[in-house]
């Protein structure tokens, strides 16, 4: 993999970690569906188009 | 130097949008669909019942629902991240001041820091607005100028 793919994976795996955790209040509850689905939303469609540059890349 | 369109920084970006386009558009619908109001402790509760009386509330979650949808798809996102401003400073303000709690504490500096960050990073758009001297022009002479 190019060496942007894994900054950007970097980075967006650093917020996933710090926004699922304060979501939590730091431990107060737990994470609610509201919580999630922007999480997993977010990370599943810039996946794809990380994915598909990530091809793009190879092929040319 | 760097650009916001390089390739990690664009890729980070777009999760960032997403992810505030996401958050903005369950905090929207949610109130939209089941006119479910989460509860607010001490006086953001009576900030946000007061809001409701006067139709406030629901004024701005039809707003964060049709922000929500521009950045999603990636419409307009600089004038849909100017539009959601007053709402954020709000969010700000109530959760991490007058709230307080452990988790208002994260989720006012977090609907900051998203609104703020993609500020900075559509920041460009907005360079021709910040000048220190600037003399009436209407909105349509700006849009033919640009074409000339």
């Amino acid at each position: 993999m190019q060496r942007a793919t894994w900054i950007a994976l970097a980075w967006i795996a650093g917020f996933v970690a710090v926004i699922a955790s304060g979501s939590t209040g730091f431990g107060e509850r737990s994470l609610r569906l509201y919580d999630i689905i922007p999480l997993i939303g977010a990370t599943v469609l810039t996946l794809f188009s990380l994915f598909r540059a990530e091809l793009n890349a190879r092929r040319s | 130097m760097k650009t916001a369109n390089d390739a990690s920084a664009k890729f980070v970006i777009q999760w960032l949008r997403l992810f505030f386009a996401i958050h903005l558009i369950f905090a929207g619908f949610r109130f939209i669909i089941f006119q479910e109001i989460p509860p607010s402790p001490g006086h953001v509760g009576e900030f946000v019942t007061a809001m409701e009386h006067i139709w406030m509330y629901q004024a701005v979650k039809w707003l964060e629902a049709f922000v929500g949808i521009l950045l999603l798809f990636d419409i307009a996102v600089p004038l849909a991240l100017v539009l959601e401003v007053p709402v954020t400073i709000t969010i700000f303000y109530l959760n991490t001041i007058v709230a307080g709690t452990a988790l208002q504490k994260f989720t006012g500096p977090q609907e900051l820091f998203l609104n703020g960050i993609l500020l900075l990073a559509y920041g460009g758009y907005y360079a021709r607005f910040l000048r220190v001297k600037a003399e009436p022009f209407w909105l349509w002479d700006g849009f033919r100028r640009k074409a000339e």
